[in-house]
C-alpha cells in the first residue's frame, strides 16, 4: 500500500499553465486547482438523494398558504408529500414557508417545512418511508442522513435516526395506523418504542456525526434558531426491506413550538453532502409516484372548487343507472394502485360526479378498477339525465407509504 | 498546508497489477487502475438548463428553418427551440435543429442535435436566452455556478465576437410570468460592454447582469464589463464558459448569449451542449434520458401533436383529444383532458381543427365543425393538471356524436 498524506489548509495559488495542484481543504476535502484557477472538490458531494420532496416544495394535501392540522397519535399522518408525522398527543400543524422574498441565512432551498406541536405539550416524530425499490441499492452499505434545521422558538435537542423495516416485515408495508408506528413515546430523552418489525439502525461507530452526538440508537442535534446542518452515518443491513428517515424531539415540545427542516438527504457513502436537488419538474414527478390529484399543485383538494382540471366525461346511459364509468389516467404511473381514492364534486359541496350540462349531481360516486396507471370513477345518475351530457369530477389518488 | 502538483497530459500507460495512477488529463483529475479503467474523480453535476441538447423544437418542424419575429422586435422575446427565446434588433431570425446522426461533428460528439440561429432579412443584433423558473433559480442561490456551451459560427463572414452572461432578478420583480420582463432593448450602435440594456418595461432595480467571476478564469473567453466576450469561427466548434456567483436573494436567473455587433443577413451562431451547473468545474456535458428531458420541457409547453410535428390545422386525427356532443344543436359541449405533466402555470392555449383549416373542434361523426372552441372563462378556466375545451356546435349536431381537436398549451417563460 502507498499513499499521499496532506495537511489541511487554504487553497494554494493557481498553478502555472499546463499544471494542476492537489490539496486538502480545511473541511477535509481533496481539491484540485487547475491552471484556470478552477477549484474542483474531488469529493462526490452531490450524490443521488433517496429522499423525495427533500426541499419541501410540495404539500399537495393542503393549501400551501397557511397551516393545516394533522394528528395521528402513535401512527403516521402524511403532511408535506412524503413526510409523515407521529405525535404523542393531539395535534401537529404543518406549514410550507416560502423564502423567495426573504431568503434565510445558511439555507439555499426556497422552501422549508414548519412542524408545530399545538394544543398541549408532547413529543413529535417527523419521518419519511423510503420505498424498497429505492433502498435496495444501499443495502449492506454505509449511508449518510443529513438535514438543515432550526427551532421555532426554544433551543432544543432533537434526534436523527434511521429505522429499518426488518426481514420479518412485508415490503412497503410500514405501520401507519394510530399506535402502530410508535407504540410508546417514552419519557424525556427516551427514544420512542417502534411498532412491529421496525428497528433503529445504530449510527456507524467509526464515523463522527456531523454537528451531532451519537447516543444510543440515534444522534442528538442541538437545534437553535439558526439554520445548521446536521448528519450521521448508518450501516444499512443487507436484510432491510424499507428505510425510514426519522427526526424526533428528545423531550416533549411545548405547545406552539417545534422545528423547521429543509434540505434533507439520504445518500450512499459517508461523505458530507451539498444539498443538490434536481429541477422542480423532476422532483415533482418523484412525488407523483405516491400522490396525484386533479387540482393545481398548490391548491388544497376541496369540494365545490370549480371545474379547473376536473376529469371530464359524458353520460353513457340515461336515467338512474348505477356503475357508469369515467376513466382517469395517472401520470406518471404510481408505485402501486392507489389505496385511497377520493372524489370531489367541482360545483357542489358533496363527493359526487357533476352533470355540467344539467347542473345536477349523481347520487353515488366511487372508484373501481384502480391500477398503477389509472382508475374508473363510477357513478349513479338521476332520472333526468340524458345520454352524452357532460360530466366532471375532481379526485385525489393516494399511494403514499 | 501541503499540495501536490501534476502536469496536464493527454494519456498515461496502464499501471502494473495492484497499482493505480492518479493523473491530470484535460484539467480533470483521473485515475487509471491496473485494468486500464479511467475513473474521473468527480461526478458530473445536474444541468439546470432545460433542452440543453436542443432535442426539442415543438413549435416548429425542428429540422426546417423557421422564421421568428416577423416584425421589428426590440422588446419582445420569441420562443424557438423549447426553452430558448430570441430577440432581434431588426426583422428577423431563423431557427432550426440540426441532426448530426448521419454526420457526426467533431467537438460535440456527445450530442446528436444542435441549434442554429441565423439573422434574416435585415442586418442586426440577436440575443438568445433561457429563463429559469423561480423554483429552479432559487435552488442556485448563494452558489458559484458555471454557464458553458459549445458554439460555432454560421455564415461566411469570418470570426465574429459574441458575448454571454447571466441575468438575474431580485425580490419585487415578476415571478414566473411570461418573459419575466427580461426582454432587452437592443442598442442600435456597436458596443463592447453591456451592449444590451434591460428593457424599460422591466421595473427598475429588479433585473441586472450578474458580474462574471474572474476566478476561475473564463474558458475561451474574456470578461469585459458585465459579460464575457468570445469569438466564434464558422464551422469550428469550441467550448466557452464562465462562472457567476448567484446572489442569496435571486428569484430568477437567465443565461444569455448575444451578438456583439450587428450581424449580416445569413450570419449567425450554432449552439450545442449548454450547461448551467453548481460549482466552478468545467463539465463534460451530459444529459438525462430523453423521457426525462422531454418532461422538463413539457412543464412549460405541451401539445397533442407528435413531438417533431409542428402544430397546424388540418393535420389529421392522430393524437387528437376526443369527446362527445353533450347537447344537440348549437349548444356548448365540453371536452376534457389531462396534461402529461402538470404545467408550470395556466399559460396560453391554442386549438386546431384536425380535419379543416380553422381553430374549431371537429365533429367527426357529422364531418362538420364547431363555430367556437375555447377554454371556459379564458385562463382562469384552465388548471395546471388538466383542462377542458368548450365546443359550440351547429344546429345539425346530434347528442353523442364524436368530437376531436388538437391543442397547444404554452406556459413558457
Amino acid at each position: 500500500m502507498s499513499f499521499l498524506e496532506f495537511n489541511e489548509g487554504a487553497a494554494p495559488s493557481t498553478p502555472t499553465s499546463g499544471k494542476g495542484t492537489l490539496y486538502l481543504s480545511t473541511a477535509g476535502d481533496l481539491h484540485l486547482v487547475n491552471d484556470s484557477g478552477s477549484d474542483l472538490n474531488l469529493i462526490n458531494n452531490d450524490k443521488t438523494n433517496l429522499v423525495r420532496n427533500s426541499g419541501l416544495w410540495l404539500a399537495q394535501r393542503q393549501s400551501t398558504v397557511g397551516s393545516a392540522t394533522y394528528s395521528s397519535v402513535g401512527g403516521r399522518a402524511v403532511t408535506a408529500d412524503g413526510w409523515g408525522v407521529s405525535n404523542e398527543n393531539a395535534s401537529v400543524t404543518y406549514t410550507r414557508t416560502d423564502t423567495a422574498a426573504a431568503p434565510e441565512t445558511n439555507l439555499n432551498a426556497r422552501f422549508y417545512g414548519t412542524f408545530t406541536k399545538i394544543t398541549v405539550n408532547g413529543k413529535l416524530v417527523i419521518c419519511q418511508v423510503i420505498e424498497d425499490v429505492d433502498i435496495a441499492p444501499v443495502r449492506n452499505s454505509t449511508v449518510r442522513v443529513q438535514l438543515w434545521a432550526k427551532v421555532i422558538t426554544a433551543n432544543a435537542t432533537w434526534r436523527i435516526g434511521l429505522v429499518q423495516l426488518t426481514a420479518a416485515g412485508t415490503v412497503d408495508t410500514v405501520p401507519s395506523g394510530a399506535g402502530l408506528f410508535c407504540t410508546a413515546f417514552g419519557a424525556g430523552t427516551v427514544d420512542p418504542t417502534l411498532g412491529a418489525n421496525l428497528a433503529y439502525i445504530a449510527p456507524t461507530a467509526t464515523i463522527t456525526p456531523d454537528n451531532a452526538t451519537t447516543s444510543g440508537s440515534a444522534a442528538s442535534m442541538a437545534v437553535t434558531s439558526d439554520w445548521q446542518r446536521f448528519g450521521a452515518c448508518f450501516d444499512v443491513p443487507v436484510t432491510a426491506k424499507n428505510l425510514v428517515l426519522m427526526i424526533w424531539s428528545d423531550s416533549q415540545v411545548a405547545a406552539n413550538d417545534g422545528i423547521n427542516v429543509s434540505q434533507l438527504s439520504l445518500t450512499i457513502g459517508d461523505e458530507v453532502q451539498a444539498w443538490a436537488p434536481q429541477s422542480i419538474q423532476a422532483e415533482s414527478a418523484r412525488c407523483f409516484r405516491y400522490y396525484q390529484k386533479s387540482f393545481n399543485i398548490d391548491v388544497a383538494p376541496v369540494q365545490s372548487a370549480g371545474l379547473q382540471g376536473g376529469n371530464r366525461g359524458a353520460v353513457s346511459v340515461a336515467g338512474i343507472t348505477a356503475g357508469q364509468p369515467l376513466g382517469v389516467r395517472l401520470y406518471p404511473p404510481m408505485r402501486a394502485a392507489p389505496g385511497l381514492i377520493t372524489m370531489f364534486n367541482p360545483s357542489a359541496a358533496n363527493a359526487f360526479v357533476r352533470n355540467t350540462t344539467a347542473g345536477t349531481d349523481a347520487t353515488a360516486t366511487a372508484s373501481a378498477n384502480a391500477s398503477e396507471d389509472g382508475f374508473d370513477v363510477t357513478f349513479t345518475g338521476i332520472a333526468a339525465w340524458a345520454v352524452a351530457q357532460g360530466l366532471s369530477v375532481h379526485w385525489t389518488a393516494d399511494a403514499e407509504l | 498546508m501541503s499540495f501536490f502538483t501534476l502536469n496536464d497530459q493527454n494519456s498515461i500507460e496502464t499501471p502494473d497489477s495492484g497499482k493505480g495512477r492518479a493523473w491530470l488529463g484535460c484539467d480533470t483529475p483521473k485515475l487509471n487502475n491496473d485494468s486500464g479503467v479511467k475513473a474521473v474523480l468527480r461526478a458530473s453535476r445536474f444541468n439546470w438548463i432545460r433542452n440543453s441538447g436542443f432535442w426539442f423544437a415543438q413549435r416548429q418542424t425542428p429540422g426546417t428553418l423557421t422564421t421568428y419575429s416577423p416584425t421589428l422586435s426590440s422588446t419582445t422575446r420569441f420562443l424557438t427551440a423549447d426553452g430558448w427565446g430570441v430577440q432581434n434588433s431588426a426583422d428577423s431570425i431563423q431557427y432550426r435543429r440540426v441532426d448530426t446522426l448521419g454526420a457526426a461533428e467533431g467537438g460535440i460528439a456527445a450530442s446528436r442535435f444542435y441549434g442554429e440561429f441565423t439573422k434574416l432579412t435585415t442586418a442586426g443584433k440577436i440575443a438568445i436566452s433561457q429563463n429559469l423558473e423561480s423554483q429552479d433559480s432559487e435552488a442556485l442561490r448563494n452558489q458559484l455556478v458555471r454557464f458553458q456551451f459549445s458554439a460555432k459560427g454560421v455564415g461566411g463572414a469570418g470570426p465574429a465576437n459574441w458575448r454571454f452572461g447571466l441575468l438575474y432578478t431580485l425580490p419585487g420583480g415578476a415571478v414566473d410570468s411570461s418573459n419575466l420582463g427580461l426582454v432587452l432593448t437592443m442598442n442600435a450602435i456597436e458596443w463592447l460592454d453591456s451592449p444590451v440594456t434591460l428593457g424599460a418595461s422591466f421595473p427598475v432595480g429588479t433585473a441586472a447582469y450578474l458580474a462574471p467571476s474572474s476566478s476561475p478564469k473564463p474558458q475561451n473567453s474574456t470578461i469585459v464589463g458585465s459579460a464575457a466576450t468570445f469569438v466564434v469561427t464558422t464551422g469550428v466548434w469550441q467550448q466557452y464558459g464562465c462562472c457567476f456567483q448567484i446572489p442569496a436573494n435571486a428569484i430568477h436567473v437567465a443565461p444569455i448569449i448575444f451578438s456583439n455587433a450587428s450581424l449580416a443577413t445569413g450570419a449567425g451562431i450554432s449552439i450545442a451542449q449548454a450547461g448551467l451547473t453548481v460549482g466552478s468545474e468545467i463539465q463534460d456535458w451530459s444529459s438525462k434520458s430523453n423521457d426525462i428531458e422531454l418532461a422538463r420541457v413539457q412543464r412549460q409547453y405541451q401539445k397533442t401533436f407528435n413531438i417533431n410535428t409542428a402544430p397546424a390545422q388540418n393535420a389529421g386525427l392522430s393524437g387528437a383529444i376526443r369527446g362527445v356532443v353533450n347537447i344537440a344543436g348549437a349548444a356548448v359541449s365540453s371536452v376534457g383532458f389531462r396534461f402529461a405533466v402538470p404545467l408550470l402555470s395556466r399559460g396560453a392555449q391554442t386549438f386546431f381543427n384536425p380535419s379543416a383549416a380553422n381553430a374549431f373542434a371537429r365533429n367527426t361523426t357529422a364531418g362538420t365543425d364547431a363555430t367556437a372552441t375555447a377554454v371556459a372563462g379564458g385562463l382562469p378556466g384552465t388548471g395546471t393538471s388538466g383542462s377542458y375545451a368548450n365546443v359550440t356546435g351547429i344546429a345539425a349536431w346530434a347528442v353523442g356524436a364524436s368530437i376531436a381537436l388538437h391543442y397547444v398549451f404554452d406556459a413558457e417563460l
